[in-house]
């Protein structure tokens, strides 16, 4: 007889995912790696439900269920849940920056800054502490989300209990999803999550100024434009572009003006000016 | 709770990872994905803007009355040409429309100070080739999202080009109590964003739209690939939408900053605020007939934002159409795709 949990354990599904991934999962996790752990949460759970017995794997509570499949998913809840949407390529690029801390916390980055080095000596203990600034908005963004993520789930598990018995996997995860972002909406349209979210992105745009500072003078000890120069020269082509533009129109209207004028003109003209019959005429009456 | 059935789980579990088994021979086999597949010809350029004349598909073509669509900023216009089978394109030519499209191209740090006047511009030189191309006097606007709110703009400003104007999943009002963004982008500093990114990342709209509905857009849409993943077709059509979803342009960097500011922010075209190039944008003048098309779901343009139009526009053949779909399913849902063609082709039909 078919045992869907011997076959469970028997199905080598992951090895021809490990054939096709990459060893290290890049900087923000991919949806396969995800897609992955969504599978080894599935296993883990009936690892457990099986190694209760059937009896017990059948009186089994949703939200004991809810507790296996919590501990490895990245569903919200989860005790190794990434949090998601701070994880993102635009957000994640500062996080290759390093750690300036030790620096920042030795003595002389306490000090003023002195002697041929000032100035770099001050950029670099500003670059810090606008690292630090991102750090922690970084850090105000994963505890809303965490908060929210506990809420939800404990919300789920309360709706479960109230649910009629299901026993489709499909329609549990789907009730999750469904749960939390009902709840997602509620907090998103709070002033504190906005604030938050905002907060998120202007710090990160601020170590990216500090970035950007240190780079220009990199660039002009180079020899090479900076951001700043060419931003100006940008600028001028954008500005000769729109000059262009408004003298194109003009002569097109100029163009238009004389192509309306022309067959005008040319008519006077062909009045006015003697033909060489008409001349030929004048000259034969003079001559008689 | 109990579960009845702890054997069904286990079926259920095995049948996902079975999927995922044959799924990566699916993807394994995959290979380009082709988008935009009717063909165009280029009757236009300058510099990364094209506009496109794509070939008739029935013999009788009205190049009396032809259609400029005129598509967001953010992502490629491809959406309205995705599939051979999901194509608001070839719906609008199978029923003899002329059809022409701005596409805008990938903004390069050089166009960093491009602004909105420039993009109006760049629209009222569109209408110009398309009339010329066309041999019409008028051309009807089919302005599609971040499209339909320029194209208002453009309508009220050089309305005596325009025979009729389509908008779909417009914003107009950005201001009403749904909209998320508006929200959100009250708290970012949008001016020290643009002044040190230049152009705005691809990447940082993704993210910030993801973030709208991130359990729906995150999770469940992988969660439903599974279910698809060893069936090709499925999964190419899937892959389709992946890649114009995340095939998103830079912004350039004044135009995003005036279009937050300006509209999200200051909600100029309700107001009546708004000025280009020293012209102050009435969406009163706007006397020509208009179909607004919403979807009902719409989370990146609530239906209100839509339909503001109605009270604010000075056109009397006003009509609106709210299908049952979201912001993306209005493309490319079967129902909706299937539908939205024939409507816009009457409805320009009996203006024509």
């Amino acid at each position: 007889m078919f045992n869907p949990w011997e076959a469970f354990q028997q199905n080598d599904w992951l090895s021809p995912w490990s054939r096709v991934s990459a060893p290290q999962p890049p900087l923000t996790p991919d949806i396969y790696s995800q897609m992955t752990q969504l599978s080894e949460a599935f296993r883990n759970v009936f690892d457990s439900m099986q190694n209760q017995g059937a009896d017990a794997a059948a009186k089994l509570r949703m939200e004991e269920m809810i507790r296996l499949f919590s501990l490895q998913s990245f569903m919200p809840g989860a005790v190794s849940a990434q949090v998601p949407f701070a994880t993102n390529p635009w957000l994640d690029s500062m996080k290759s920056l390093g750690t300036l801390q030790d620096f920042t916390q030795g003595g002389s980055a306490q000090l003023p800054a002195l002697g041929i080095s000032r100035e770099y000596h001050e950029d670099v203990v500003e670059l810090a502490r606008r690292q630090r600034e991102y750090a922690s908005a970084l850090n105000e963004y994963a505890s809303v989300f965490q908060i929210f993520s506990r809420d939800a789930s404990q919300k789920f598990m309360s709706l479960a209990n109230e649910m009629d018995a299901q026993s489709d996997f499909d329609a549990f995860c789907r009730k999750w999803i469904d749960v939390c972002e009902a709840e997602f909406q509620k907090l998103a349209f709070t002033d504190e999550y906005a604030k938050t979210y905002g907060n998120l992105i202007d710090s990160h745009v601020r170590l990216t100024q500090q970035m950007q500072r240190m780079d220009d003078k990199l660039s002009r000890l180079r020899g090479q434009p900076s951001r700043q120069e060419m931003e100006q020269i940008h600028r001028d082509i954008q500005q000769k572009d729109g000059e262009i533009r408004q003298l194109q129109r003009t002569v097109a209207e100029l163009e238009k003006k004389i192509s309306t004028a022309a067959p005008k003109t040319a008519r006077r003209t062909a009045k006015k000016r003697p033909t060489a019959q008409g001349a030929c005429r004048r000259r034969t009456a003079k001559k008689s | 709770m109990t579960i009845k059935n702890p054997d069904q789980l286990a079926t259920e579990a095995l049948e996902f990872q079975s999927r995922l088994t044959e799924g990566v021979k699916v993807l394994q086999k995959l290979g380009e994905i082709e988008v935009g597949t009717t063909p165009k010809q280029a009757v236009y350029r300058d510099r990364e803007m094209v506009l496109y004349r794509y070939q008739p598909l029935s013999e009788r073509v009205d190049t009396d009355n032809p259609v400029l669509i005129v598509y967001a900023l953010v992502n490629r216009p491809y959406i309205v040409d995705l599939h051979e089978q999901r194509s608001l394109v070839r719906g609008l030519l199978s029923a003899g429309l002329d059809v022409y499209l701005i596409d805008w191209g990938y903004p390069s740090a050089a166009d960093r100070f491009v602004d909105l006047p420039h993009y109006i511009e760049r629209i009222n030189t569109c209408v110009d080739k398309t009339l010329e191309t066309s041999g019409a006097s008028k051309s009807n606007l089919l302005g599609i999202c971040q499209g339909g709110t320029m194209s208002l703009c453009y309508t009220s400003l050089y309305g005596e080009k325009v025979n009729g104007l389509v908008t779909m999943v417009t914003p107009v009002d950005f201001h009403c109590p749904d909209n998320l963004l508006t929200h959100w982008f009250g708290n970012i500093d949008i001016d020290s964003l643009v002044d040190t990114m230049g152009n705005v990342p691809g990447t940082l709209l993704n993210s910030i739209f993801l973030s709208l509905k991130p359990f729906r857009l995150g999770i469940e849409k992988y969660l439903d690939f599974v279910k698809i993943i060893d069936q090709k077709e499925k999964v190419e059509n899937f892959m389709r939408m992946e890649k114009w979803i995340f095939d998103s342009p830079d912004q350039a960097g004044e135009m995003f900053r005036t279009f937050i500011s300006k509209f999200f922010r200051d909600n100029q075209l309700v107001t009546g605020e708004l000025q280009i190039d020293g012209r102050s944008v009435d969406l009163k003048q706007i006397t020509h007939p208009i179909l607004n098309i919403m979807a009902k779901h719409d989370h990146l343009v609530p239906p209100a934002a839509s339909k503001a139009l109605k009270y604010l526009a000075g056109s009397k053949d006003y009509s609106e159409i709210e299908y049952d779909t979201g912001h993306i399913g209005i493309y490319v849902s079967g129902k909706a795709g299937a539908d939205i063609p024939l409507k816009i082709s009457k409805w320009l039909d009996e203006r024509s």
